[in-house]
């Protein structure tokens, strides 16, 4: 253990660490929190559950509450109030879920698995009522006017006697039927997603678990039904005592949702991502090849106007594309591009930086090559691509990875181009996009922003070097 | 998968004519680097043929400068010329010649169309002052925290790259990414307030990005975090172009720290922290994308051309002159700091 | 096979004439070293020939046709550069076949100049790396095989021992001549170094400040200077260059009319007691065959001698020296032999 303090503090010179060194790392320290703290609290985020995401949990690993369901049924022997556990996330959050996605869960079948009061809690859950009661109607032929029935005034429906028509019924279709019309004593169903608490009980330190619909932090107890008998009404429990049960639970379908199109609806990350991936290849294969032109015409050739040509691509640097948008909308549109991958690739292609960059690199290659080339009967172009851009390939792969960057990061060329076309939405865009529109399917949005963080941060942590050189070099970004 | 790529506008179809010319001239190189390239630089080679050598290097610079052309310097004319005008569309045939109304618009007190009291010049105005009192509190701060982190980060300091990597790493994240993150912590129910009211410290949550007397803090405070490192990394690179030879001098005289500092780091990183200085200047005058993303409770000068512009969202009648006359001026106010810039690298470039 | 001749080349760089108005011929299979001290115009008048410099004014002709406006590719010359400028991307095979491949040769053809110029050369061991991992010598080579596998009419070569180190330089000095012989083509070669010159040219062209002091052979030039530049550049030790009214009588009485300058090879003056100059020797070299001794006269002359024997002189002793009278030279005022 002294060893590790003793590395820790030691010093060339071999003096002990000044309270210098010690405000040093204090100061990095804190700044490492600042900084990773946030990234880390978002991926932590990506993997909660919408559940949890809409309840602004603050925990910091994706712990999720064991969670059951309240049901509440109506028949004759009255008010039913029983507790489910074990029931899958989707069942729970029905309610949540979209019409696309509702559509892919065969709950017919499902519900086929219970019985009893669960069995019509879970059918009025799913809205299953009128699906059935329509079905009974028509193959008993029932008169019609029984499905308007429902959604009729009060006064009309005096001139209609519905009960005699159930009274004519087994015993399981005058439920259906009675709960689609509202008949006493049947009422429609409740169900709701609880938390399951447990706490030992104060005599016997027997483990007893309850359900509790929500667990306020400032009060002190909370109204929690025991699971055993859900009927014997609501005791207060108070809060310290209670154990709630939360296990590590990543919600991993945040992520393979959308990647596997089953999150529809107008959010298409996988389209978005490959128009991410096209845009940044293409765009970078541009850029290195037309900038590396204008660096070899700009570094090994003397002509007339030469430092016109510098000055005039210099100068690009001070009006950015954010200042120019009107203007550049109009080039956009004028020229074809608007609506197209295109329009967000060629404008951003030819980059002052690299041009920049590459020049001064190529200043350092000998012209004595050329010479040597031109001896050997090449072609200038032959030159540009067989001598000049293989020798310059440091600088390049360092104008590649900024130009990687640079690309997939950008939001202002696509929202030029591309903001009316959404088929072409980048990944930025369409996380603009999202984040505004849809709250409730933030942990789709947070997933996503994680994995359009997952390029950048791998050309961080493997090509660091080059990115840290070049713009130390060159003083730009 | 890509319809919005193949749908074939006139370049592409250029662009595909222009390569299978090349690659039916091409025929007598072999290998599939050799016939592309071939393929791609034929005129080049034609050029050289036909011409001798004395045109190509213009032939070199054309992809590049056409580009600059087409979305630099004529955007900047096309912005002239919507800044005189009006209408909601962008054919200059369909736009009526105003003159300098839209400067009016921008500036004046009283509405020239109606004679009424002028909202727009509130507004602009309010962008103006935002943005000046973003600039002027971002771009000191900072600063200052870069030349600190440098500095530590320049001493004696066990696992240097590590911290390095750390600091620089928010300037690889997107605009969009960096306002997520932030927004997860910042909004209503956000972690911030949470955790405040979780402490006892506040009753009731904040609105930390909206809130007026917040939104500026979080505004710098993000952008910041956001953009250190970039300026911290060539703060570094210039603190280590220092020869040590000097400090090892310094030592040997007895020098105390402070006055190192003062008398020997400060004057030689003067030129690099001058030019940093503006350079972060440029950038957070242009302040927009994250401060988009996070929408804060004010609206930065681009924020403004973009909203006018109407590029996403509602076009108003004036909106796309008024954008283009407040780019005219944003370009202007860039334009005089790139100048001083370029004045203060003047030596890096060799012409 | 090729023969060369230039007429009236001139070169200016904006206003500045840095060759002015050159004449040379280079008969086919003929050496020919271009020497002078540097800045003098040599490299520059070698990359004219190349068709890397453009011709101010003159014509250059390559078997009797004009070639001025003819690029450097077209000419069918290879040069080999000073710094070798191999292509450092390239393996060895590579750099050899760049060249043919931009001539378009089917690759049969290719291989088998390669393979022709890696025997010539023996440097089929290093034929697969890169010009980085080879060593000075390894890389000279190369350059000469890049040369070689082009099969130009002329070759040029621009100050190519000069990375060298001593000892290899006068192995590849013998190696290139031997070459020149076996190939028998016309070669142009650019040094500063006169030994290279004398030891290797069949034409030595002497150039200074931009024009052409003098074209001979290598005896002609030492026998028969033109003038003083060329009498001091060629030979080393450099020609002693006395006042001519400094000198002993029974010497003087030799001297042409007009001669304003006497001129003696130090391999020319010996230690005698009658006709001599009295010397006082400042520092002695031993170099075991030969010995050097390096003196002033009496109104301050700077002598240096060379003795084809040791020698028991030391610095600081006073001698006198004697002039060998078959070998002197004699300047006018201008400078012009006589």
């Amino acid at each position: 253990m002294t060893d590790v303090i003793k590395f820790f503090t030691r010093r060339q010179g071999k003096k002990k660490a000044s309270l210098t060194d010690w405000i040093s790392y204090g100061f990095l320290f804190l700044g490492f929190l600042i900084i990773f703290l946030p990234v880390l609290w978002l991926v932590m985020n990506s993997v909660k559950s919408q559940f949890l995401l809409q309840k602004y949990d603050t925990n910091f690993l994706p712990m999720d509450y064991e969670r059951v369901a309240r049901a509440t049924t109506y028949g004759p022997d009255g008010k039913d109030i029983l507790i489910m556990k074990d029931l899958e996330p989707w069942v729970m959050f029905w309610k949540n879920l979209d019409d696309e996605e509702r559509a892919e869960k065969d709950v017919v079948n499902y519900i086929k698995n219970f019985t009893g009061n669960e069995y019509y809690a879970l059918r009025s859950h799913f809205g299953l009522v009128s699906v059935f009661a329509k079905e009974l109607i028509a193959d008993q032929n029932l008169p019609e006017w029984l499905i308007k029935y429902p959604s009729m005034f009060p006064s009309a429906k005096k001139e209609y006697d519905p009960q005699s028509i159930v009274d004519t019924l087994n015993e399981e279709d005058v439920r259906l039927l009675s709960e689609y019309l509202g008949l006493k004593p049947y009422k429609g169903n409740g169900f709701t997603a609880q938390i399951l608490v447990s706490m030992p009980d104060p005599e016997t330190g027997e483990i007893i678990e309850y359900s509790v619909s929500r667990i306020n932090p400032t009060k002190d107890t909370v109204n929690a039904r025991l699971v055993s008998d859900p009927k014997g009404g609501i005791t207060k429990l108070p809060q310290n005592e209670i154990i709630i049960n939360k296990s590590l639970k990543p919600s991993w379908i945040n992520y393979t949702d959308p990647l596997t199109k089953k999150a529809l609806g107008s959010f298409d990350a996988v389209r978005c991502l490959n128009n991410s991936v096209f845009v940044t290849i293409v765009a970078t294969i541009i850029t290195l090849l037309i900038n590396s032109m204008a660096a070899f015409a700009l570094s090994k050739y003397r002509f007339n106007g030469q430092i016109v040509f510098f000055v005039i691509i210099l100068a690009t640097l001070m009006v950015p594309a954010s200042v120019l948008i009107v203007g550049i909308f109009k080039m956009v549109t004028m020229t074809g591009l608007s609506g197209s991958l295109w329009g967000v690739i060629i404008p951003g292609a030819a980059t002052p930086t690299g041009v920049f960059m590459l020049r001064q690199y190529m200043l350092t290659i000998p012209d004595e090559l050329l010479e040597a080339a031109r001896m050997d009967a090449a072609s200038e172009w032959t030159i540009y691509w067989r001598i000049i851009f293989p020798l310059a390939l440091p600088a390049i792969a360092v104008l590649g990875i900024l130009s990687i960057i640079w690309r997939w990061n950008d939001l202002i060329l696509p929202m030029i181009a591309v903001s009316t076309t959404k088929a072409a939405y980048t990944i930025q865009l369409c996380l603009l996009d999202f984040n505004g529109e849809y709250l409730a399917r933030e942990h789709y949005a947070l997933a996503m922003t994680v994995v359009s963080l997952i390029p950048t941060t791998l050309v961080f942590v493997f090509l660091q070097k080059y990115i840290t050189t070049g713009i130390a070099s060159t003083g730009m970004k | 998968m890509f319809e919005s790529v193949i749908n074939l506008n006139s370049w592409f179809v250029f662009f595909t004519v222009y390569l299978l010319i090349g690659f039916v001239l091409s025929k007598e190189v072999y290998g599939f680097v050799p016939k592309l390239m071939s393929s791609i630089g034929w005129p080049i080679e034609f050029t050289q043929r036909l011409f001798g050598t004395k045109s190509l290097p213009y032939l070199f610079l054309f992809p590049n400068i056409l580009i600059f052309g087409l979305f630099t310097f004529l955007p900047l004319f096309m912005n002239f010329g919507f800044s005189v005008t009006d209408g909601t569309s962008i054919n200059f045939e369909s736009r009526d010649f105003s003159g300098l109304d839209n400067l009016a618009r921008i500036t004046q007190e009283v509405q020239i169309d109606t004679g009424g009291i002028n909202v727009e010049n509130d507004k602009f105005q309010a962008a103006l002052y935002d943005t000046f009192i973003f600039v002027i509190l971002q771009v000191p701060i900072m600063i200052l925290i870069a030349l600190f982190t440098a500095i530590v980060l320049n001493r004696e300091i066990i696992g240097r790259g590590f911290w390095r990597a750390v600091f620089f790493y928010p300037v690889m994240l997107s605009p969009v990414v960096v306002a997520f993150l932030w927004t997860l912590i910042l909004k209503r129910q956000g972690m911030l307030s949470q955790t405040l009211i979780d402490w006892n410290w506040i009753s009731e949550p904040i609105q930390w990005l909206v809130d007026p007397s917040w939104t500026m803090f979080w505004s710098i405070f993000v952008y910041t975090w956001a953009h250190m490192g970039f300026y911290m990394l060539i703060l570094l690179a210039g603190l280590q172009s220092i020869p040590r030879d000097l400090y090892e001098a310094a030592q040997m005289d007895g020098t105390s720290d402070g006055r190192v500092f003062w008398r020997i780091t400060l004057p030689l990183l003067m030129p690099i922290l001058l030019v940093v200085t503006v350079l972060s200047l440029i950038k957070a005058v242009q302040a927009f994308e994250e401060l988009y993303a996070l929408q804060v409770g004010w609206i930065s000068l681009v924020s403004y051309i973009v909203e006018n512009a109407g590029i996403r969202g509602q076009k108003t009648f004036f909106g796309l002159g008024i954008a283009a006359m407040a780019s005219l001026i944003v370009a202007l106010i860039l334009i005089i700091l790139s100048l001083l810039q370029f004045y203060l690298t003047r030596r890096q470039v060799k012409l | 096979m090729a023969n060369l001749k230039l007429i009236d080349i001139k070169k200016s760089y904006g206003k500045t004439e840095v060759i002015h108005g050159l004449d040379l011929e280079v008969l086919d299979g003929e050496f020919c070293v271009l020497v002078g001290p540097s800045g003098c115009g040599k490299s520059t008048l070698l990359r004219m020939i190349a068709g890397l410099e453009e011709i101010t004014e003159g014509s250059i002709l390559i078997n009797d046709e004009i070639v001025n406006n003819i690029s450097a590719a077209k000419r069918g010359l290879a040069m080999v550069f000073q710094s070798y400028a191999l292509y450092p991307h390239m393996t060895v095979r590579q750099n050899l076949a760049f060249g043919l491949e931009n001539l378009k040769l089917d690759k049969d053809d290719i291989e088998e100049r390669i393979t022709k110029a890696a025997n010539q050369l023996r440097m089929e061991d290093y034929l697969k790396r890169r010009p980085g991992q080879l060593s000075g010598g390894q890389r000279q080579r190369v350059a000469i095989g890049r040369a070689i596998v082009r099969e130009p009419s002329i070759y040029l070569f621009d100050e190519p021992l000069s990375n060298l180190d001593a000892e290899l330089r006068v192995a590849t000095r013998v190696e290139l001549k031997a070459l020149h012989a076996r190939l028998g083509n016309t070669m142009i070669y650019v040094t500063h170094d006169q030994v290279e010159a004398m030891t290797m040219a069949d034409k030595i062209v002497v150039m200074h400040d931009g024009i052409i002091e003098q074209t001979g052979t290598p005896l002609d030039l030492y026998n028969k200077p033109a003038n003083l530049f060329v009498a001091g550049f060629i030979g080393s030790p450099k020609m002693n260059f006395l006042d001519s009214s400094s000198l002993p009588e029974d010497i003087k009485k030799h001297a042409p009319k007009g001669a304003v300058t006497f001129g003696i090879r130090p391999e020319h003056l010996r230690i005698q007691e009658k006709n001599a100059l009295p010397l006082d020797v400042r520092s002695v070299e031993q170099l075991g065959s030969d010995s050097y001794l390096y003196g002033t006269t009496i109104d301050n002359q700077e002598i240096s001698i060379k003795l084809n024997n040791q020698t028991i002189i030391k610095g600081g002793e006073s001698v006198k020296v004697g002039f060998d009278e078959d070998n002197t030279h004699w300047f006018n005022e201008k400078g012009v032999s006589l």
